[in-house]
């Protein structure tokens, strides 16, 4: 029914409104076709797309506050960029018409800021080939060593002067406020330029922020008359210098990512090296070592030159049997002694190639794997390691109770994707456990794998660094593997990372003890170190209660000021993160997943600070299929008692606003967003703590392949396979194409030029969505199907595209909006008498937020994972 | 305008067909295609519908005196098919003129982009004192004979392997694939069309395949034919 003067009153009331906010929407309609005359095409348009555009009003009882979202919402489209929508038809460019229209003065500042931008886009080129370089670069060279190292030396000298005097200089607020804006001013324009200059430039006048904030903090801002303020003032203090010191050690260690390619192996495989590969396993299913078996079998190497064997600690006798059955080898220890260190030194001892090659048992290899890698070995000598990716082809915890599988970077992206490839640069890439290739020699320079510790991968890698071995990072996703299934499982990982780390720490410190260059010294160090912010992560979610509960004055500076101080090092902080880590993280994601993880690392690393050997804090992993959505309570628990502090300490920053003293009240403000931001950020964590049911236990990886289809009666057809894993496959055909569920089909996929047929079921069929299954492969067939699936040499590299663009803003707003969604989560979730005292809590907070305006989707999901639920 | 001929390395490998499928997929993408049936059994024309009892050809123009341009039938907008025609007697067994041919080819020039010839097989057996066309394709199936009288021709004589009936679940067939992807790889490029029944089907309906079943996956290979072929089009 379309909205007529006429037919206003009963599209009003059919819709479910009550009389007087009928009749007075139906005079409002009468006016609008009056005076703006809603008839014409233009208008007609937008009313027809009006469900996409004001999805908070399509489907809802009209009510009074319905004008007011209208024109909220309005505003908001008019002034927001639209999302790029796939085709442009007679609607859309009618509302772009009319956007034209009103938004003459929006459209010139953008031009001019487009210009601007192209403008910086070109500065770097212009400069590599401007004169002025050229006469630079060439004096430089006419110079002597001696003078050139003078010229270099009084540089060094000037710069650091001048740095020093940016950080040491007090100001008052407006010396401050500008010298903040001019920084501000040159990161602005500086982050549009493409290159690794501008970046080694954002990175700079971050640090002369954070340097100057936290000189700031160390001689202007502790209050040494009073014993309370004091002591909360030099925990928060502790905390801040530990995070600043993550932050600069940081920028050195990604400052400049190496991006080494493979290296070319010689023409001849004669004189290709040997290899074992290994695959260590314990108590896992033989369905999951089968696939990365199989897909080992087929790797691009000489057969004569590549073994592979399973490690089994379990000494299972259907593992036998497999290995028998696909010719692999198979080795078995008496004894269990230091799990999977002690296995693989165990095989080491049994096995004889140059080269070792180790994979966990769910971690599938490419079949480029070795040719990728083993270059690098002959090219150095003094190699001992060349790490590729973890790679994960199913979501992790964050990414499947959050919804963002594939379309936001996870959260090891940011360390195989950029973290490794820095410590490359500085020879300080570290092996991590699976999907690398080590040299004997030099395991057996260092007496084997380390037994030590519970991370025995890295601190093999220190070993070797010590020893003067050097290792290398290929970040070209290689292999790739099943992600932890619950948050509890991830959990548990990561404390045990931790763990190791921190023991690695206190027994082999990487600051001191011979072998290592400063570089690696830093790049270890600062490995452990991100272990151990749990307790500064904790002690941020409480600062500003100390001001609020107990009258502390952490910071003992007025509140303008804080903000002065702050907000650069924050902001500075994230436009250079922003630059360098975008790609791999997105802004104040970390955030979460530092929130996550504080409470459960912080006792573990502190224990293990003090006494490395002790400390035996293991969360069982609970693991397996997630038969229905259920709530974490037990992992969300320490994060609802630090979310109900928080909303205690704004009841009383209410209370300290209406009877405190005037002068307090910037401060009482400013602590208080901190506490709303510490709430949100806490809400998001407990928004990851609401599993979501976990539909079927073999993980569909996407991936568009061509395929063919042949047809018991003859007939055959092109199609694409759209999606694949461990039991079938999901095509998509072309249109017109009937199959039935039950119908026999043969399926045809390539591997490089060779060409396979899989006998095969259909099993269902939504629209031109074809799901198969295979019933009786034999082994040949099944290895055949893994080649032309899961170890396909391109399979994990377009992984990144679908990833939407990073804008920091953007994110942050996504993750205090997530913060949000995790409260209306749990409510969800709670026992039904607590519910019912909330509920009009809740109603509440629904009813605020139907005023908020919505972005319009463009764009429906592709998503596997939102098909599925 | 450039001209193309199947050769097979014997008989009864869908020549034919191909070529029928071949000229409508290159009509498809814009170019003007003309065929010619060499064959005196004169099946060419039962791909594309003409009456069974057709009986002007080129060969019956020849006889009575007539320009051969008088037989050209037009089948489409920019496809054109000129029959052998029905003669009468025992006069089957007639070698085409190479040099007559190769007279007409230049007049056709202008009025055509592609010719292409439909051969007869003991024509096609032999790579010499034949009919000399531009682009030369041999055709082949995945089985032994066809591996056998492969090893005996001078592939360098030829610009494309066409490997037809292809059906990747038959072991001997994706075997024989391989050891001649290994020993013609590098002189000689490989196109595969796969077995399909929409193949057979085409010609019991009197269509080209393009037309009859334009999804099927042999009309995909047949597209990448073209799109090959064109890459060897002549000035």
């Amino acid at each position: 029914m379309t909205l007529t003067p006429l037919s206003a009153y009963t599209w009003f009331t059919a819709r479910g409104a009550r009389l007087p906010v009928a009749w007075l929407f139906t005079l409002g309609v009468w006016l609008a076709f009056l005076f703006l005359r809603l008839e014409s095409p233009a208008w007609q348009a937008l009313l027809a797309e009006r469900q996409r555009l004001y999805p908070q009003l399509s489907g809802k009882r009209p009510s009074l506050g319905d004008p007011l979202r209208l024109l909220i919402q309005s505003l908001w489209l008019l002034v927001r960029r639209q999302p790029v929508a796939r085709t442009t038809g007679p609607g859309r460019r009618a509302w772009g018409a009319v956007r034209l229209r009103l938004r003459g003065v929006g459209q010139v500042g953008r031009h001019y800021r487009g210009l601007l931008i192209d403008a910086l886009h070109r500065v770097p080129a212009r400069y590599r080939a401007s004169a002025f370089r050229h006469e630079a670069s060439a004096r430089l060279r006419g110079l002597s060593v001696l003078a050139r190292r003078v010229f270099y030396s009084v540089l060094t000298v000037c710069a650091a002067s001048l740095a020093l005097l940016c950080v040491t200089e007090p100001f008052g607020y407006l010396a401050q406020l500008m010298f903040i804006c001019l920084l501000l001013g040159i990161a602005m324009l500086v982050r549009h330029m493409p290159g690794r200059f501008p970046t080694l430039m954002l990175i700079v006048l971050s640090t002369i922020i954070s340097c100057r904030y936290l000189w700031w903090r160390y001689t202007s801002t502790l209050n040494w008359n009073d014993t309370t303020d004091l002591v909360f003032g030099v925990i928060l203090l502790a905390a801040e210098t530990y995070s600043w010191f993550v932050l600069i050690l940081g920028y050195i260690q990604t400052s400049w990512p190496l991006q080494r390619k493979p290296a070319n192996l010689p023409a001849n495989p004669q004189h290709w090296p040997t290899v074992d590969l290994l695959i260590p396993t314990y108590n896992e299913d033989l369905s999951v070592v089968r696939t990365t078996v199989l897909a080992a079998l087929g790797l691009d190497w000489p057969r004569e030159c590549l073994r592979i064997y399973i490690l089994d600690d379990g000494r299972r006798d259907a593992f036998r049997a497999f290995a028998d059955e696909a010719g692999v080898g198979y080795i078995v220890r008496p004894d269990s002694k230091h799990a999977k260190a002690g296995n693989l030194n165990h095989a080491l001892g049994v096995t004889d190639s140059e080269l070792i090659a180790i994979f966990d048992c769910d971690h599938v290899p490419v079949r480029s794997f070795l040719q990728m890698t083993v270059g690098w070995f002959l090219k150095d000598p003094k190699l001992a390691l060349v790490q590729t990716p973890h790679h994960f082809f199913s979501p992790d915890p964050f990414e499947r109770n959050l919804g963002s599988f594939r379309r936001r970077p996870n959260e090891g992206e940011l360390f195989y994707g950029l973290i490794q490839d820095g410590n490359d640069m500085w020879n300080a890439a570290f092996f991590c456990g699976s999907c690398a290739v080590l040299r004997r020699t030099a395991l057996e320079s260092i007496g084997g794998f380390a037994v030590e510790t519970v991370t025995e991968d890295a601190h093999t890698a220190l070993r070797m660094h010590r020893q003067g071995w050097s290792s290398a990072y290929l970040s070209i996703p290689q292999a790739a593997g099943l992600a932890t299934e619950s948050l509890s499982a991830h959990i548990g990982q990561r404390i045990r990372w931790a763990r190791g780390m921190v023991q690695i720490f206190r027994t082999d410190n990487p600051l001191f003890g011979r072998g290592l260059s400063l570089f690696q010294r830093v790049c270890y160090a600062n490995a452990m170190l991100h272990f151990l912010a749990g307790l500064p992560r904790l002690i941020f979610l409480t600062a500003p209660l100390a001001f609020l509960l107990l009258h502390a004055y952490i910071i003992y500076a007025p509140a303008l000021m804080i903000l002065l101080y702050v907000l650069p090092h924050m902001i500075h902080a994230s436009l250079t993160n922003s630059r360098m880590q975008g790609k791999y993280r997105q802004t104040f994601w970390g955030e979460v997943y530092e929130t996550v993880l504080a409470w459960y690392i912080a006792r573990p690393t502190t224990v293990a600070l003090f006494a490395p050997k002790k400390g035996k804090f293991n969360v069982t992993a609970k693991g397996g299929l997630m038969e229905q959505a259920q709530f974490d309570w037990r992992i969300a628990q320490p994060y609802l008692w630090l979310a109900a502090l928080n909303v205690v300490g704004l009841g009383f920053a209410v209370w300290r606003l209406f009877t405190g003293p005037t002068a307090e009240i910037g401060t009482v403000i400013v602590s208080s967003l901190w506490v709303i931001y510490n709430l949100l950020i806490i809400g998001a964590a407990v928004a990851v703590a609401a599993e979501v049911r976990q539909v079927r236990r073999a993980h569909r990886v996407q991936m568009r392949l061509p395929a063919g289809l042949v047809l018991a009666s003859g007939h055959a057809y092109p199609c694409t396979l759209v999606d694949y894993s461990d039991g079938g496959v999901g095509l998509q055909v072309q249109q017109g194409l009937e199959l039935k569920p039950g119908e026999q089909v043969r399926l045809l996929l390539n591997r490089g030029q060779r060409e396979f047929a899989f006998q095969a079921c259909v099993t269902r069929t939504v629209g031109q969505h074809v799901g198969l299954v295979f019933h009786a492969l034999d082994q040949q067939q099944r290895i055949d199907l893994v080649h032309c699936t899961f170890a396909r040499a391109d399979a994990w590299l377009g992984w990144s595209e679908q990833h939407e663009v990073e804008r920091p803003l953007r994110s942050l707003i996504d993750v205090l909006k997530l913060g949000g969604v995790g409260y209306l989560r749990l409510f969800e979730h709670m026992p039904p008498w607590l519910r019912a005292r909330l509920r009009p809590l809740r109603t509440l907070a629904l009813w605020l937020a139907s005023y908020w305006p919505r972005t319009p989707r463009a764009i429906p999901s592709m998503n596997p994972v939102d098909r599925d639920a | 305008m450039t001209s193309l001929a199947l050769h097979g390395v014997r008989g009864g490998l869908g020549r034919s067909a191909l070529l029928a499928a071949l000229g409508y997929a290159l009509q498809g993408m814009g170019e003007r295609v003309l065929l010619i049936d060499l064959c005196p059994s004169n099946l060419l024309g039962l791909h594309f519908n003409l009456p069974l009892d057709t009986s002007e050809g080129w060969a019956l123009a020849e006889r009575e005196g007539r320009p051969a341009s008088d037989a050209v039938y037009e089948v489409l907008d920019g496809l054109c098919l000129l029959p052998f025609g029905n003669l009468p007697g025992s006069s089957r067994h007639l070698v085409p003129d190479a040099l007559a041919w190769r007279a007409r080819q230049a007049e056709l020039a202008e009025q055509f982009d592609w010719v292409l010839f439909d051969l007869p097989q003991p024509l096609a057996d032999s790579a010499v004192n034949g009919i000399e066309t531009d682009v030369r394709v041999l055709v082949a199936e995945a089985e032994m004979a066809s591996h056998l009288l492969l090893g005996r021709r001078p592939v360098e004589h030829y610009d494309m392997l066409l490997v037809n009936r292809y059906d990747p679940a038959s072991r001997l067939q994706s075997d024989l694939l391989m050891v001649w992807r290994d020993l013609f790889g590098e002189r000689l490029p490989i196109q595969v069309v796969h077995r399909d029944e929409a193949f057979l089907e085409a010609l019991a309906c009197k269509a080209p395949l393009g037309h009859y079943a334009p999804q099927s996956l042999a009309c995909r290979d047949v597209q990448s034919l073209a799109v090959r072929c064109l890459t060897r089009r002549g000035p």
